[in-house]
């Protein structure tokens, strides 16, 4: 990049807060996803006028701009694939206000998710989008990409959980939409926002919906010998009327991998696990621990423990939120798919992603958040073998066929991103992708945020 | 121009359009009826109607049952009123996914009807809309007091169906709670008033029927003792089905303060939770335990207090929680300069708020444009919202009915111009003229 170009950044942002060597811009050149591509600077502002003023110099100079959290996206969605300006938020990191009255956060964009939550249960209140990341993910982050989570069954994802925004457009100018109200009139700009993955506008703060910690939280762990059972007892509990807080699902070589890795007590002779997590008033959860047991042991549950107390759940939450880092020690590169099946066609998805993993030699592991029918196969190989990263990229575009197939989508809760560009139309004609990109081009006309992300690159002309 | 509608419609050539007096005389609005009324039974006709009017310029207003119709600012002109209703099919219905799929001539009614059979509900009821068509709700954003245990519409439309102004028919979104494949569209179009698209087709994601449900009606004599209670129930993680306020304020002072209640629960459940309500509640407040049919078919005060006639003013506020007491006790001061009650109903865990006031409570318009701007600054203050959704013509000529920040409506503007550059739906009705 232009020295020039540099030195005016280092002006705005302070030189310690400008990277532009090539050590520096490996580190930002990749995130959880497969995919690479390396920025020309990375900056790190610590004012939303920076922000401002950083976007403003990009606009003059035609220069792409990535806002980045902490990367954590299972999509490439924070990858620089035609250079430019990276924006890494992850030092505006501060809670602004914690509001238990009007039951609203306020935060920076970089705040961790566990941050937040921990500040919360200070006070009896939680954030109900929970994803995995969340020890590191940021919450800027966690709208952009509309992230889930296990308790996202039960209480909805991030969308439904943000009340407002303040975001630089690219334009340059600082924008307030929503606000600490349950409804705001007019077209619903807050929720168009989420899940925008950044090519809409720079967010620069939250206002989060937050809501009072359940009374008691019940968690068992269920063993099954194969996994069709497994995954039409998750049918059958909501059937029955239950929608438990969390519905989660390891199969077998995702138990052992947890149990070598993190010394978890898993069940490494069972096919499958499920972990079910029910919350509400302390004297509603016996009886619907009983009810939920029973639908367990009718669909062939070998073993249903109960964890006693706080230290026995989160034992039993350990292994399931430290899967994925589990899984690296299978293999160095590793690869989550994200596809989503409604909930009664999940048997015949993982007997499918089962045939296609088989047939093209990929070891892969499974976990769910079975209740929401969001499947993520992880998918091990080593990323210096080319024949087995095809095989992988091969396997990838199956496994989404699959699920569009079933009548689910290519992604559940890590976005589309650079790796699943193509893949949209599986699930989308160029009209309805057209009418996506008028709201790209409202708000974004020049294509300077984030710019090769979502829409398949061959742009398919619309005709009446 | 009409011999261009002519020929529109006639290029048409469907069974469906209707030009006599008396069919039109009921989608009147302003003094006007429409030139034609075009009620489609496909999709294709109804791509075909907007694709000519795209073309000829033919400006068409989407017409399902009607219920929104008086909503907003004046109506523009328009042409042509498209009604929905015929496109009410049942795609889809999956239980086992709680999910279901429905083009959106359906009525509310018609859905819950469905569902309930395989004990499943949509948590949507908005006041007198049994009626109403899912397209309607969904251009409205309607909702009832299950708002503020379920959210509205936007939390559980999942995907659906639209014919854009220039004929293109998309899709968007999907039927599972979790996709995040594209732009979230279904935000886009929940609330816009029908100013964007014909929305035909929506997928719902549904919830359990509730077993039982718990109705508590304390009985408190005054504001603060409402206020103590809201105070002791904010902080709880509750099931809340739906919390319900009304009173009546003149001159300062409020009567026939009423709250109603409800909490879901399992018939397992009934005993022990009740006896964890009491504790919560006063000492005398009236329980009730009722099937979810029995809650239903109670006639609410909410539906009397929405029969509205053209001469009443219905204003909604929208306020941050902790802001809920303050801005009554504002309004309490103001209603001193009113010669009429005004009317309060509420949804009091979302902070949201209703008033109805009769037109002759102000004795030109410009008293009453008066009155609103002073209230919106004090609500705008507290960080909330207020618009008015009903008044007669009168005052809708000198009072802007929605409340967007400037910078808001901005955008709005500029999603109109991209989605709607020529105005084939009709405009003047939602903010800032849209």
């Amino acid at each position: 990049m232009d020295k020039k170009l540099i030195k005016k950044l280092q002006r705005i942002c302070g030189r310690e807060n400008v990277f532009s060597r090539s050590l520096d811009l490996l580190l930002y050149s990749y995130d959880a996803s497969m995919e690479k591509g390396s920025a020309d600077v990375v900056v790190l502002p610590q004012t939303v006028s920076q922000i401002q003023e950083l976007v403003r110099l990009a606009v003059a100079e035609r220069i792409p701009v990535i806002a980045r959290g902490s990367a954590t996206n299972l999509s490439g969605g924070t990858i620089a694939p035609q250079g430019g300006m990276v924006i890494a938020c992850t030092r505006m990191n501060r809670i602004l206000e914690i509001n238990t009255e009007d039951q609203i956060a306020l935060v920076e964009p970089g705040v961790f998710n566990l941050d937040l939550q921990k500040a919360l249960a200070e006070k009896g209140y939680f954030f109900a989008p929970d994803p995995a990341s969340q020890k590191v993910s940021t919450l800027a982050g966690n709208a952009a990409m509309n992230a889930g989570g296990p308790h996202c069954l039960k209480y909805g994802v991030t969308v439904n959980h943000v009340t407002g925004l303040d975001f630089i457009g690219a334009d340059g100018e600082l924008y307030s939409i929503g606000g600490r109200t349950a409804l705001t009139p007019g077209y619903d700009l807050t929720g168009i926002m989420n899940g925008s993955e950044g090519t809409f506008a720079i967010i620069t703060r939250l206002v989060l919906r937050i809501m009072p910690l359940p009374e008691a939280v019940s968690t068992m762990l269920v063993s099954f010998a194969d996994i069709d059972s497994a995954a039409n007892a998750v049918s059958a509990i909501i059937a029955r009327g239950i929608i438990p807080a969390t519905l989660e699902f390891m199969d077998n070589l995702c138990i052992r991998t947890v149990v070598q890795s993190l010394q978890v007590d898993y069940p490494v002779d069972a096919a499958a696990v499920l972990i079910i997590e029910i919350d509400g008033p302390e004297l509603s959860l016996a009886s619907q621990n009983q009810e939920i047991t029973a639908i367990c042991r009718q669909h062939g549950a070998s073993d249903v423990r109960l964890a006693k107390d706080e230290a026995e759940r989160t034992a039993l939450w350990a292994g399931r939120r430290g899967a994925l880092g589990a899984m690296t020690r299978l293999k160095p590169s590793l690869v989550v798919f994200d596809g989503t099946v409604p909930r009664n066609r999940l048997p015949e998805a993982l007997r499918t992603i089962h045939t296609i993993c088989h047939e093209l030699n990929i070891q892969y592991g499974t976990l769910l958040h079975a209740g929401d029918g969001n499947i993520h196969p992880i998918l091990v190989y080593d990323e210096r073998d080319a024949d087995e990263t095809a095989r992988i990229r091969t396997g990838c575009e199956q496994i989404m066929k699959t699920c569009v197939d079933l009548g689910g989508t290519i992604t559940g809760e890590h976005g589309v991103g650079m790796e699943k560009m193509a893949a949209m139309t599986l699930l989308f004609s160029p009209r309805d992708l057209e009418a996506m990109r008028k709201l790209k081009h409202v708000f974004d006309p020049e294509n300077i945020l984030n710019p090769g992300k979502i829409f398949p690159q061959l742009r398919v002309d619309f005709c009446l | 121009m009409k011999y261009n509608l002519l020929k529109l419609l006639g290029d048409l050539q469907s069974r469906h359009i209707y030009l006599d007096s008396d069919k039109l005389a009921p989608f009147t609005l302003r003094q006007t009826p429409p030139f034609a009324l075009v009620e489609p039974d496909t999709v294709e006709a109804a791509v075909a109607l907007l694709h000519a009017c795209y073309r000829e310029k033919g400006v068409v207003n989407v017409w399902g049952s009607g219920l929104h119709q008086n909503i907003g600012g004046l109506p523009s002109p328009f042409d042509i009123v498209l009604s929905s209703r015929g496109l009410n099919r049942l795609i889809e219905f999956s239980p086992e996914n709680l999910t279901i799929t429905a083009q959106t001539g359906m009525t509310l009614a018609e859905l819950q009807q469905i569902v309930t059979a395989s004990k499943l509900f949509a948590p949507l009821n908005p006041p007198n809309a049994g009626h109403a068509t899912l397209g309607g709700l969904a251009a409205a954003n309607s909702y009832g007091s299950f708002i503020q245990g379920f959210g509205s519409l936007r939390d559980f439309m999942l995907g659906g169906k639209a014919i854009l102004a220039d004929g293109s028919y998309i899709k968007f979104g999907g039927k599972t709670v979790k996709n995040v494949a594209g732009y979230d569209m279904c935000k886009l179009f929940i609330g816009s008033m029908g100013t964007l698209g014909l929305l035909t087709e929506v997928t719902l994601k549904l919830w359990p029927l509730p077993e039982n449900i718990i109705v508590a009606k304390p009985v408190v004599k005054n504001l603060p003792d409402f206020e103590n209670l809201a105070a002791i129930l904010h902080h709880k993680a509750l099931p809340l089905l739906a919390a319900d306020c009304s009173f009546n304020l003149h001159n300062g002072d409020i009567d026939n303060l009423q709250l109603h209640y409800a909490f879901y629960t399992t018939a397992a459940l009934d005993e022990g939770y009740l006896n964890y309500l009491r504790r919560l509640f006063p000492a005398d407040t009236i329980w009730q335990k009722q099937g979810y049919k029995d809650y239903q078919a109670e006639p609410g005060s909410a539906d009397n207090f929405f029969k509205t006639t053209p001469h009443d003013l219905v204003l909604e506020w929208i306020v941050p929680k902790s802001q809920l007491f303050t801005i009554i006790a504002d309004l309490q001061q103001a209603s001193n300069d009113l010669s009429g009650a005004i009317e309060f109903y509420g949804y009091p865990a979302a902070g949201i708020f209703y008033n109805k006031l009769k037109r002759s409570s102000f004795t030109e318009p410009g008293a009453f444009a008066l009155a609103l701007d002073k209230w919106r600054k004090k609500i705008h203050q507290a960080g909330g919202f207020l618009q008015v959704n009903n008044a007669p013509d009168d005052i809708k000529i000198v009072i802007e009915m929605w409340d967007l920040p400037p910078a808001v409506l901005a955008w709005q503007k500029k999603i109109k111009l991209e989605y709607d550059p020529t105005g084939v739906f009709a405009g003047g009705r939602f903010a800032g003229g849209i």
